[in-house]
């Protein structure tokens, strides 16, 4: 009986695991970093891929980016460089998930909004102001969003520094570039990112906002500073304490 | 493949064993629902590793819990810089306590003859789990901070899902070593709870609350029952 309890959990989370439709999939982690006829992104335009590269590169490109970068190859490497080395994030997928997504890219891709046209360059200090609160969680997002300190740092921002779980934001805005920058806080595509802001997507004017505050910290530029030993330290002073 | 396993299947072989040799045990061999205490054969080490852990272990418990009851709250909690870091830092201080408390009993379940006699291999495999556990635990604090706040983005809605038998690896797949390992520390330990002194958990002496005082007289010399001279 404990056997077929155990066999029917293993099957039901293994089928929830397979539910697979590739638009959705392309939505929320192809399309924040690329376009399909509509010119590079912060990845490159996709349209006509299927054609240019075969289908085994492309399985492997897909699966690890970085591994096909390492291993020497000049296609990969001359795209890493193009696009600022940025890392594209691993997709797990099986064989037949990335067919179904370049089969998707084959015949157009999916119709993707060219969402807010401001620039953060446009920004007043007031959508800067705005941006900081936001992402130190001062002000909570709409939509009930988890405050970017959690895990990123900017600068000397925040409490001892932002979190650290991702990368420092300080000049995400020269790598990422406006548009891309803005893509990438509205549709994340980094796994856990993704996940975290699944149905809690950021609006507009909040991603204006947040956008706005990493361009500033970017002109700004980034101290460094040891975090780690002040926040031991206050530990030790608790344990003491107690 | 391994983090599916690790972290969507092993919690369900975990919680499964957990209830099914919980009950089994309730029904056949209730009176050993125990802690197995050993204060006997040792108290004077026993009560500063004991209480610290204990202290620090259930206050660490009880804020995973909040965290995983009120996510919402403990943003809104930390909106407010100052008070994110005091939270961060009453984490770090019990995390600290319970590390100081478990090397305590560590030491004092290897050193003492005594207390040797009745241990078992069990015995060692509890103390070395909660030892991995603290030291991932206090070591994310400290290396990924501000944990408080990421918890309960990224690990209360993976716990959720499993909650709702649909488990959102994701969340886990890219995370650090030292958090994956945490994590799965802390699912094997309601795996093996059934099979350990940590059966205690089930029977907590809550009443011990609000019971009235009870008095205790010993008829002997227990300083010189606790150190026998030879």
């Amino acid at each position: 009986m404990k056997r077929l309890i155990i066999l029917s959990l293993i099957l039901g989370v293994t089928h929830q695991a397979f539910a697979f439709e590739a638009p959705a999939y392309f939505e929320k982690s192809c399309g924040s970093c690329h376009t399909v006829g509509r010119g590079d992104d912060v990845g490159p335009d996709l349209k006509g891929v299927t054609e240019r590269r075969t289908r085994e590169w492309l399985h492997q490109f897909i699966q690890s980016s970085q591994s096909v970068i390492q291993s020497g190859d000049p296609v990969a490497n001359e795209l890493f460089a193009k696009f600022k080395n940025k890392k594209m994030p691993d997709q797990d997928l099986a064989v037949e998930e990335i067919d179904a997504i370049l089969d998707l890219i084959k015949n157009g891709g999916i119709s993707q909004t060219a969402g807010d046209s401001r620039s953060a360059t446009t920004s007043t200090p007031e959508d800067v102001t705005k941006g900081e609160d936001f992402f130190l969680g001062r002000i909570s997002f709409k939509n009930g969003g988890a405050p970017c300190v959690s895990c990123h740092s900017v600068s000397e921002y925040g409490p001892l520094g932002g979190g650290v779980l991702g990368p420092n934001l300080t000049q995400a805005y020269s790598k990422y570039e406006d548009k891309g920058l803005g893509r990438a806080i509205k549709k994340p595509a980094f796994r856990v990112m993704k996940e975290i802001y699944s149905g809690k997507e950021l609006t507009d004017d909040e991603v204006f906002a947040v956008k706005s505050f990493l361009y500033k910290a970017d002109q700004q530029g980034s101290q460094n500073i040891d975090f780690e030993k002040k926040f031991i330290f206050l530990g030790g002073v608790g344990v003491v304490v107690m | 493949m391994i983090d599916f396993l690790l972290f969507a299947v092993a919690p369900y072989v975990a919680i499964t064993l957990l209830f099914s040799v919980s009950l089994w045990r309730f029904f056949f061999t209730r009176y050993k629902f125990s802690s197995l205490s050993s204060e006997f054969l040792e108290s004077r080490e026993l009560f500063w590793g004991s209480v610290p852990w204990h202290y620090g272990i259930l206050i660490l418990f009880l804020g995973h819990l909040i965290g995983f009851l009120f996510p919402a709250h403990v943003l809104l909690w930390n909106s407010v810089p100052v008070r994110m870091l005091i939270l961060e830092v009453t984490a770090l201080t019990f995390g600290a306590l319970c590390m100081v408390g478990l090397v305590l009993l560590i030491k004092r379940r290897l050193t003492h003859s005594r207390i040797q006699v009745v241990t078992s291999w069990m015995d060692v495999v509890v103390l070395a789990v909660l030892l991995i556990q603290v030291v991932t635990g206090i070591g994310t604090a400290i290396f990924y901070r501000w944990g408080s706040n990421w918890y309960v983005a990224v690990m209360v809605p993976y716990l959720r899902s499993l909650f709702m038998f649909a488990p959102k690896v994701d969340f886990i797949k890219d995370m650090p070593l030292m958090v994956k390992m945490h994590v799965f520390g802390a699912i094997s330990i309601f795996g093996i709870l059934p099979f350990t002194r940590l059966v205690h958990f089930l029977v907590p002496p809550v009443s011990y609350l609000w019971r009235s005082y009870q008095v205790v007289i010993w008829n002997w010399d227990r300083k010189k029952i606790r150190i026998p001279t030879r």
